[in-house]
């Protein structure tokens, strides 16, 4: 089963595990990553990030991705949850857990996910920070090569689909 | 038509939306924008924002847009 939630709450990891784990007795491996927001960017202290997304469209683009993922590995559950508005620091952004039969599936498919909702997820990020002098400065956050890069080396491997 | 603006895009331009003819192609909608924002032109180049009709990611010169497609206009994104 996929689950795709786009929400301004926050999450609890041990819940989302646990009904992962519990989703199915065929699971052998459940692949979990966490995204957090981190104190710094670009050699600024970073205090806040604002997330934005487009309603409908980056729901369906999440789920017809975790569609592709459950065509290429055998995956049992796929649980996606993006968090949007304003975050602090350590606060949690983003889960993805996979479960399946063999570890080998569930990483790959949560690495490939994440992948995905670097570069290709309609989302968009910016950053807020104040300067010694206490003054408010803001930035949209550009894209990485490394992330193109990264959802990139998918393609590479042996796959009926293109990323 | 309306055209919807997101993030960086809808900033720099300060509106959360524009309005242009319909019958456009993907690529005319480009030149269109740069026409009525020429100082923000390169937001719209080909290589910067993507473009989705009815919530996809539209191609460059098969599609024609209609009154009642939902159009967006995306900076690159940057989730995760």
């Amino acid at each position: 089963m996929i689950r795709i939630d786009v929400q301004a709450d926050d999450f609890t990891v041990a819940d989302e595990y646990q009904r992962l784990q519990q989703a199915s007795s065929a699971a052998g491996a459940i692949a979990v990553f966490v995204g957090l927001v981190r104190d710094h960017n670009l050699g600024d202290r970073v205090s806040q990030l604002h997330l934005e997304h487009y309603p409908g469209m980056t729901e369906r683009a999440i789920t017809e991705f975790a569609e592709m993922a459950a065509r290429r590995w055998p995956l049992l559950d796929i649980t996606v949850i993006h968090r949007v508005g304003t975050l602090r620091v350590q606060d949690q952004i983003v889960f993805v857990g996979v479960s399946s039969a063999h570890r080998d599936a569930a990483f790959a498919a949560c690495d490939c996910l994440m992948d995905y909702l670097k570069s290709q997820a309609p989302f968009w990020k910016k950053e807020r920070w104040q300067t010694d002098e206490g003054a408010w400065c803001e930035r949209w956050i550009e894209p990485e090569e490394k992330d193109r890069q990264s959802l990139q080396r998918w393609n590479n491997e042996s796959s009926t689909d293109t990323l | 038509m309306k055209v919807l603006l997101f993030a960086r895009i809808r900033d720099q331009i300060g509106q959360a939306s524009v309005e242009v003819t319909e019958g456009l192609t993907i690529a005319e909608l480009r030149q269109v924008l740069q026409q009525q924002f020429p100082e923000q032109a390169s937001l719209f180049d080909s290589g910067y924002a993507l473009i989705a009709v009815n919530q996809a990611l539209a191609s460059e010169e098969t599609q024609v847009l209609q009154a009642q497609d939902e159009v967006a206009v995306l900076p690159p994104m940057t989730g995760g």
